[in-house]
């Protein structure tokens, strides 16, 4: 995340972070609806695979984060000014 | 026709525990209690798992055994080492889903494990191995620093520790807790930083340490003794019997080019359970000793001197035979020792026979009279099922030390009441029910007393009843060992 933040993420670490939270939580992850993305709520509770429950709440922010405001990572990916952290370490 | 036996249909009780359920289609018969896991491993559906051991409660830590159960909201992912099997119950163990959710778990292991199983003790036999090969997704995304630590810490003379393979199953610690009953290591810190420790100034000096690092389901426990001595894939294995003490776990001897590198607890219901003594697991290093007579030896002029076999025995016979005809067969005696093989009693019983000498001797270990064979005699597993156990014996702890995790392991789940009498505490005296001490030699009145007790009596009329006899110390006399013994036969037949 932090890697996208930075300007230096990929397309794939936002499918990673998805993915990640779907070994947390199998399913559709809870969300509100939106108009604007044509999104329809998925209702509460969660699925979880993990004994603590610390690990979907921690994933609550990242996927509404992720779902709700996708163009904002994306912008973060396609209009940066450095380069992948992944190229950065092959040209080293 | 005629018929002249009758139809008798024979009833057959059904089983009130007995439910069918299915998996990946096929239907399995369980029963109420059992664990998912354990249903699928008999109906042969493997669940990879790491945190789940079948001697041991599930804790449900590391989430590899999830598999899909239908429910009332749809198909739902549940735990199988942590879920029991229901009447009708629907499991899926190889949909896609399954696989996605067993993949993620195997990525997120080893996203911080060092993936150096190339000098790795367990590399061959190691379940991480394994089933990130057979449910793991084959690569990782993971491209950052992994968690480092130094690697590896010893966490007792025996046992080293390496955090950074560790992938926080819990199997040691609950062996530790809940076997052994020495829990000296534990989890300390959270989340990304939790890792086994032991307490700071205290070592995990349990007596049976060596068992963590044969459940360790990676390699973040090893064992000194066999530390880069072998491969897993080059070791020779024979089943066998442990020989430290008179409990006789089951084992694998295990060695490579001639050298005997490790001993492994064999799974065997009746004796040990798979668990083995440090005692026992490790004293395989005494066969290397320098000290071992390797050759025979005969004295000349008061000095051992090696020689040959064919040497050694015929000066033997030349002995026996000058003896015999000097003195006659009696004035010739053979003592057999306790811990030979019944082959070995056998063998020289015969050659005393033979030789028409009757002066044999040969005693138990502790050197109670032969007389108690004539007792009835209880198995380890009737000791661990009998509702009252009486311990007239040394420190089972230091002894017996399985013998003590059975009795342990039967005082703890509430199977057994022990009563000991000892002349001092015992490492089974935190579990006893009731703990007789006595002045050496007075041991009689002090067994009087306790089993007139009207609750004691309560309790040993309420069923079985074992007796672990063994002499409390050897510097006593065994004639007070087997007076305590009719002592309370006379109460407690
Ligand atoms: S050291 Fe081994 S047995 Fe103990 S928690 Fe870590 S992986 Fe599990
Ligand atoms: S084996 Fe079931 S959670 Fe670890």
């Amino acid at each position: 995340m932090s890697r996208v933040v930075d300007g230096k993420g990929t397309a794939a670490d936002l499918e990673q972070l998805i993915e990640v939270g779907t070994s947390i939580c199998p399913g559709d992850f809870p969300h509100a609806s939106n108009e604007k993305l044509g999104l329809a709520a998925v209702p509460f509770p969660y699925k979880m695979n993990t004994i603590c429950f610390v690990g979907p709440s921690a994933y609550a922010p990242v996927n509404s984060a992720l779902v709700l405001f996708r163009e904002e990572f994306e912008a973060r990916i396609v209009k940066r000014h450095t380069i992948p952290v992944t190229a950065v370490g092959a040209a080293l | 026709m005629t018929t002249t036996e009758p139809n008798i249909e024979v009833e057959i009780p059904l089983d009130p525990n007995a439910i069918t359920m299915s998996i990946n289609g096929k239907s399995v018969a369980a029963r109420k209690g059992e664990l998912i896991i354990a249903a699928a491993d008999r109906s042969g559906d493997y669940i990879p798992r790491f945190c789940y051991h079948p001697r041991m409660s599930s804790v449900g830590m590391c989430r590899q055994c999830l598999v899909e159960v239908e429910g009332p909201r749809g198909p739902m992912m549940v735990v199988s080492c942590m879920t029991s099997v229901g009447e009708g119950q629907i499991v899926r163990t190889e949909t896609e889903q399954v696989k996605r959710a067993q993949e993620g778990i195997v990525e997120l292991l080893l996203a911080n494990h060092p993936l150096d199983c190339p000098v790795c003790d367990k590399g061959g036999e190691c379940p991480l191995q394994d089933q990130a090969f057979s449910h793991g997704p084959g690569e990782s995304r993971f491209i950052e620093e992994k968690r480092h630590y130094e690697k590896p810490i010893p966490i007792s003379d025996l046992v080293l520790l390496d955090r950074e393979r560790c992938i926080l199953c819990d199997r040691c610690t609950r062996f530790a807790d809940e076997v052994a009953g020495d829990a000296l290591i534990q989890f300390t810190s959270r989340g990304n930083n939790t890792q086994i420790q032991t307490f700071p100034d205290e070592p995990f000096s349990s007596y049976f340490s060596g068992n963590t690092v044969q459940i360790c389901p990676v390699g973040a426990l090893t064992a000194q003794p066999y530390r880069f001595k072998a491969r897993p894939w080059d070791l020779a294995k024979i089943e066998s019997t442990c020989t430290t003490c008179s409990v006789g776990c089951r084992i694998t001897l295990e060695s490579s080019r001639d050298e005997m590198l490790r001993y492994q607890g064999v799974d065997s219901d009746p004796v040990n359970h798979g668990w083995l003594c440090d005692k026992g697991r490790f004293n395989f290093e005494s066969i290397k000793s320098n000290q071992r007579i390797e050759n025979p030896m005969v004295r000349s002029d008061g000095d051992l001197v090696a020689t040959s076999w064919s040497v050694a025995l015929s000066s033997a016979a030349s002995l026996i035979a000058q003896a015999i005809k000097d003195g006659g067969p009696q004035s010739v005696a053979i003592l057999g020792g306790a811990r030979g093989t019944n082959e070995d009693a056998y063998a020289w019983a015969r050659l005393a026979q033979s030789l028409g000498i009757s002066n044999v001797d040969a005693q138990f270990d502790d050197g109670l009279p032969t007389s108690l064979f004539g007792y009835a005699q209880a198995t380890i597993d009737e000791a661990a099922h009998a509702t009252t156990v009486l311990l007239l014996s040394p420190d089972l702890k230091e002894e017996l030390p399985i013998l003590y995790v059975r009795l342990r392991d039967a005082s703890e789940k509430k199977r057994s009441k022990l009563i000991e009498f000892v002349p001092k505490q015992t490492g089974l005296t935190r579990y006893a029910w009731k703990s007789a001490s006595y002045e050496p030699g007075r041991q009689v009145s002090v067994i009087q007393q306790t089993l007139t007790d009207p609750a004691v009596a309560a309790q040993i009329a309420q069923g079985s009843v074992v007796v672990v006899v063994g002499r409390a110390n050897l510097a006593e006399n065994d004639s007070f060992t087997m007076a305590a013994l009719d002592a309370v036969l006379a109460i407690a037949p």
